[in-house]
């Protein structure tokens, strides 16, 4: 289904020039040109097959064959499409301005009108920028279904530097912004929208690239950083993208709470741990006596173990965020099962067991079960799916 | 198109008087006035479109479409202005909706073959529907004209508006449209279809992706669903519309309901689709599009009368030579995300149907990713088009992204926004997937040999 790897250029070419002789045989005696039709699916297979370059002069010789017959436009527009994905910028432009001059009726207009735009916004009106985006386009298309762009983000950025006046310099920076955030470069990301932001092209996409500037730092923790940017963007577009601003800066808000309840979160179950040792020491009299009552398990683990397995067998078919979240919330528990109870075990075993100490083993047991429980539903935001499903019913 | 075969357009529900009593002012010494009542019938109702010869439908919660009469409000000039379908079909017919403040009624299309003069001129029918909760909130003003009996593959220029009763016109700056061409006539016409989805809360990403899709020039766009959080939000339509003015001027509009559009009036409303406007198929050149509404107000139906209708209509379909067959609706039957990830109920409902009556591909959202699977039939995982049907996951419209764990199914996938443009010729369909930033993403291309 995917177009594969090209044949090889020579034979490309090969094809291509045979093609465009057969075409132009037929123009010396139009009575020959009797299947455009046939000529033009025999470009398409070209297509198909991956033979790019063959498959455009196909085209181009269907157009050639018979300009105006009702083939024409239709292959002048899959010629020039078919240009601009091999990076013939010239060809194509000249390809779909044929379009719209020779064929002014014909339902590809609109869109040989828009590709015209793209390509001179990319090239320039005088083609000064042609080298620069054939560039840029052909590192672009080698990143395609790479799991690591980083190359042609480095590749790109090196580009861009040695051409500051590149109409496209922004969105080149947005891309390799865009490129370093989904490889796990956080910071790389916030200082690539924050040098595309000054490249904008108009208000909005100064706006936008401010507002990823933003999101990259939310993302990377940098809360008051964050609401600086989000607070600039205020004025910057129109009313809708300045809500949008205050939906950001609500999230912050959200994110920074959350973020507060992860560090208590971990607080309290330092605290649990430390209660756990602490009366275990206590009722042994020597941190070597506490340390062997504590790794020895205790009945609340014997019992809770096989629970605990079987819990994560019948979480390991479910949702895979839910699968997750059961693993860590069992290991929460038995942490504290295996602390409150080797500790009480200590206790009871040394004629301690007073309520004190029940108590604060109950308290760390219970502190470490909630801390837990929020770190789970932190993971991979679980904890918006399940917002969402209250809010908005099932799935 | 053809006539579905189910019951068509929703039942009239008991009817209820909607009372808003707008408080008199009371400013001292004031002549006292007697108590404006506005009584709004929102039951919805139906009535029939001029020069088409099928009803308008309402549902509950709008008023019933009655005829444009000439009068301006303060504020009537036309805003939101979009196109979709009503019941004929897409080569030869548009249906043109926009808004207008309240107090305008005065609904009328001027058009004529692009290039020319507008010269002629159709009427249509307006209605007000409740933007808030179960009948509450502001009334929007909507006006809605269908164009039938035009000429396949033909661009036309409009203008939408009215004029008042002193003769003051309101019309829009004049766009264009162009009608599907006809598969009869032109066997071998390409068309160009977006297919996108999951825009809400991501008003941002939509309108970067709105403004990218129109570089591709679409003849039709195809939404995917959840183009809001909250079905019932005007605000957040708002956003939707005010995000792709120029894209949705020139390109009509058909949407798959998605669960967060709760089957609210605002979806209802606002957008023209042919037939009950929640399970419907039309064909557009080669491409013979179904949309189905798998977040139904009655579950059930998904598995009964949506299903017979999927299958009828697939049969037909077929007999019918459409030569791509393709089935859009929310939620996704493969998807590798980590959020709701593939839905097996859905799937064990429609599956067997798409593998029975050799569907194409199916486009859905949902998760906030982009995928795109192995051609698949009897769940089994096949290498070429022609072992099954490609599931694509357009879901990246805007909303906040899903994580991504692939799954053998998967040929491609990523966690990023994205839209999807697919040309479709008999013989060969192309789909290119692009980044909100423009930036390629994944293509693919299935050859048919011609019939
Ligand atoms: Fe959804």
């Amino acid at each position: 289904m995917t177009a594969g790897a090209a044949a090889p250029r020579a034979v490309a070419v090969a094809r291509a020039v045979a093609l465009v002789a057969l075409a132009l045989a037929l123009g010396v005696s139009p009575a020959h040109a009797a299947d455009p039709a046939a000529d033009f699916r025999a470009a398409a297979r070209l297509y198909a097959d991956g033979d790019l370059a063959a498959a455009q002069a196909a085209y181009e010789a269907v157009a050639a064959a018979d300009p105006t017959g009702p083939w024409a436009d239709d292959a002048l527009s899959e010629a020039a499409g078919i240009a601009e994905k091999r990076g013939e910028l010239l060809a194509a432009r000249a390809l779909w301005r044929r379009l719209v001059d020779e064929h002014p009726t014909s339902r590809q207009v609109r869109r040989a009108r828009a590709r015209l735009g793209v390509i001179e916004a990319a090239i320039g009106p005088d083609g000064r920028w042609l080298d620069v985006a054939r560039r840029h386009d052909a590192l672009l298309a080698e990143a395609v279904r790479q799991s690591d762009p980083s190359p042609q983000a480095i590749a790109l950025a090196q580009l861009i530097a040695e051409h500051p006046d590149y109409p496209r310099a922004h969105d080149a920076r947005m891309w390799i912004a865009d490129a370093w955030l989904r490889v796990g470069e956080i910071d790389r990301a916030i200082a690539g929208y924050a040098a595309a932001v000054p490249l904008a092209p108009d208000a909005l996409a100064r706006w936008r690239a401010g507002k990823a500037h933003g999101d990259a730092l939310a993302l990377a923790g940098r809360f008051d950083d964050a609401e600086r940017v989000y607070r600039g963007l205020y004025g910057q577009s129109d009313a809708l993208a300045d809500r949008a601003v205050d939906r950001a800066l609500d999230d912050l808000a959200t994110l920074r709470l959350r973020q507060r309840l992860v560090y208590l979160a971990w607080a309290l179950i330092a605290a649990a741990l430390v209660t756990f040792v602490g009366w275990a020491r206590r009722s042994c009299g020597t941190w070597r006596a506490a340390a062997r009552a504590l790794t020895r398990p205790p009945l609340e683990v014997i019992y809770f173990a096989p629970v605990a397995l079987l819990l994560v067998a019948t979480s390991l078919t479910g949702n895979r965020l839910v699968e997750r979240a059961v693993e860590t919330i069992l290991l929460g528990g038995l942490v504290a099962a295996w602390g409150a109870g080797a500790g009480l075990e200590a206790a009871r075993r040394h004629g301690r067991l007073t309520l004190a100490a029940a108590a604060s083993h109950v308290a760390a047991a219970g502190a470490i079960v909630l801390a837990v429980v929020y770190l789970a539903l932190l993971d991979d935001r679980l904890i918006d799916m399940i917002k969402e499903t209250l809010t908005h019913g099932h799935d | 198109m053809r006539a579905p075969s189910f019951f068509r357009g929703p039942g009239v529900s008991t009817l209820s008087l909607l009372l808003l009593a707008a408080a008199c002012g009371g400013d001292d010494g004031v002549d006292d006035a007697p108590d404006a009542r506005v009584v709004v019938v929102a039951d919805g109702g139906r009535l029939e479109l001029p020069g088409c010869g099928y009803d308008l439908v309402t549902r509950a919660g709008a008023e019933a479409p009655a005829a444009g009469v000439d009068a301006l409000g303060a504020d009537p000039a036309p805003r939101q202005i979009h196109l979709g379908y009503g019941d004929a079909p897409p080569a030869t017919s548009i249906a043109i909706v926009w808004r207008t403040d309240e107090d305008t009624t005065a609904t009328t299309v001027r058009w004529g073959v692009a290039g020319g003069p507008l010269d002629q001129e159709t009427d249509g029918l307006t209605y007000r529907y409740y933007s808030g909760l179960a009948g509450t909130g502001d009334l929007i003003r909507l006006h809605e004209v269908h164009l039938c009996g035009l000429q396949p593959d033909t661009a036309y220029d409009y203008q939408v508006g009215g004029v008042g009763v002193d003769g003051t016109e309101a019309f829009s700056t004049t766009a264009t449209f162009r009608t599907a061409p006809a598969l009869a006539a032109s066997p071998d016409a390409e068309v160009t279809i977006g297919y996108v989805g999951d825009g809400r809360g991501g008003y941002d990403v939509w309108t970067e992706i709105a403004s990218r899709m129109q570089t591709f020039a679409p003849d039709l766009l195809v939404y995917t669903g959840d183009v809001v959080t909250i079905g019932q939000s005007q605000d957040e339509w708002d956003e939707f519309f005010a995000g792709a003015p120029e894209l949705l001027r020139q390109v009509p509009v058909v949407l798959a309901h998605g669960n967060h559009e709760v089957n609210a009036i605002h979806y209802y409303a606002q957008f023209a689709m042919p037939s009950d406007e929640e399970n419907f198929a039309f064909d557009f050149g080669p491409l013979h599009q179904v949309i189905l509404n798998d977040s139904p107000v009655d579950s059930a139906t998904m598995a009964g009368s949506t299903r017979d209708f999927l299958d009828d209509d697939l049969a037909a379909a077929v007999t019918a030579d459409a030569p791509w067959k393709v089935v859009t609706h929310h939620r996704s039957l493969y998807s590798s995300s980590t959020n709701h990830g593939s839905d097996t109920t859905l799937r064990a409902l429609w599956a067997p149907v798409y593998d029975e009556h050799g569907v194409d591909l199916v486009v859905s959202g949902h998760d906030h990713i982009f995928e795109r699977t192995y051609p698949i039939r009897g769940e089994v995982i096949g290498t070429e088009p022609a072992d099954g049907t490609i599931y694509i996951v357009s879901g990246g419209a805007g909303a906040d992204l899903y994580g991504i764990e692939p799954q053998e199914f998967s040929a491609f996938s990523e966690s990023t926004h994205s839209f999807t443009v697919m040309e479709m010729r008999r013989g060969m369909l192309s789909s290119a997937s692009y980044r909100a930033d423009g930036s390629p993403l994944d293509s693919f291309t299935i050859t048919k040999p011609a019939p």
